[in-house]
């Protein structure tokens, strides 16, 4: 999910964490401290890159996805929607009534 | 009490005391510490910022809310210490050095045999030129008894029995 957010634009941890918060309409109410861990992890995996940005008196660090990360982030999204969809299938005949 | 184990010292600013207890359980050094509590530090510092402004909260209880939110400091840090480190450009080069070095040793030590196997392999055939100087040229193939090393000046059994 982080490499299809920052896929968009890059973006520093504060801001990734709100842009997940606004795309799951409020679902996504992690503990905002852990997306920085993955965050690292996932540069040290080299589908991230990251930098030093000034803004005003502050410095961020903004992330951005590399054409691996970009490439994973593809694969992921298509895999994660077949097994989706499979789930959906599955659990078609209780859409109706819960029954 | 445990020892070894520092203790964050008390500060009135919240941001401050938070990365400080970061620092006391993070087990990281350098440059990538100053990245993670920079990070940790800019992360809190905004998220007061944003909620004191849209809910119109005094700082410390906008404080209290931005870092109840972003996680426990010491769960935070085992994240960070769980997560493989990357080694550093001196120790790569090290490594470099350490494999450069143990090929240079190899190659010197294969030398060294070759060259000693060499004298050695010398030395045999000079030791089969006397046995066939001696004692006829059938004793001193490779495969002949009592060649098989050249300091002997023994004839062996078949040599002895063909010259009698």
């Amino acid at each position: 999910m982080l490499l299809v957010v920052l896929d968009a634009g890059p973006l520093h941890g504060y801001g990734l964490v709100q842009e997940l918060r606004r795309r799951s309409n409020g679902e996504f109410d992690l503990a905002e401290g852990t997306v920085y861990p993955a965050l690292h992890r996932l540069e040290r995996a080299g589908l991230l890159t990251s930098r030093w940005e000034v803004m005003g008196d502050r410095r961020r660090r903004v992330y951005a996805p590399t054409r691996l990360g970009r490439k994973t982030a593809g694969e992921r999204t298509r895999n994660w929607r077949r097994f989706s969809r499979a789930v959906d299938a599955v659990l078609a005949p209780l859409a109706g009534g819960g029954s | 009490m445990r020892l070894g184990r520092r203790r964050a010292a008390p500060t009135a600013d919240p941001v401050a005391a938070y990365v400080r207890e970061l620092e006391v359980h993070l087990r990281r050094r350098g440059r990538v510490r100053g990245r993670i509590t920079g990070e940790v530090r800019g992360h809190l510092e905004e998220g007061i910022e944003a909620l004191a402004r849209e809910r119109n909260l005094p700082r410390s209880v906008a404080a209290a809310e931005t870092i109840a939110r972003f996680g426990s400091a010491e769960e935070l840090a085992g994240q960070f210490n769980a997560t493989p480190k990357r080694r550093s450009e001196a120790s790569r080069r090290l490594a470099v050095l350490w494999i450069a070095w143990l090929g240079a040793m190899g190659m010197g030590s294969a030398t060294v045999w070759a060259a000693f196997d060499g004298s050695a392999g010398a030395g045999r055939s000079h030791g089969q030129a006397t046995v066939a100087r001696t004692h006829g040229p059938a004793c001193a193939s490779p495969g002949a008894r009592g060649t098989r090393t050249h300091i002997s000046v023994v004839p062996p059994r078949h040599c002895r029995r063909a010259r009698s």
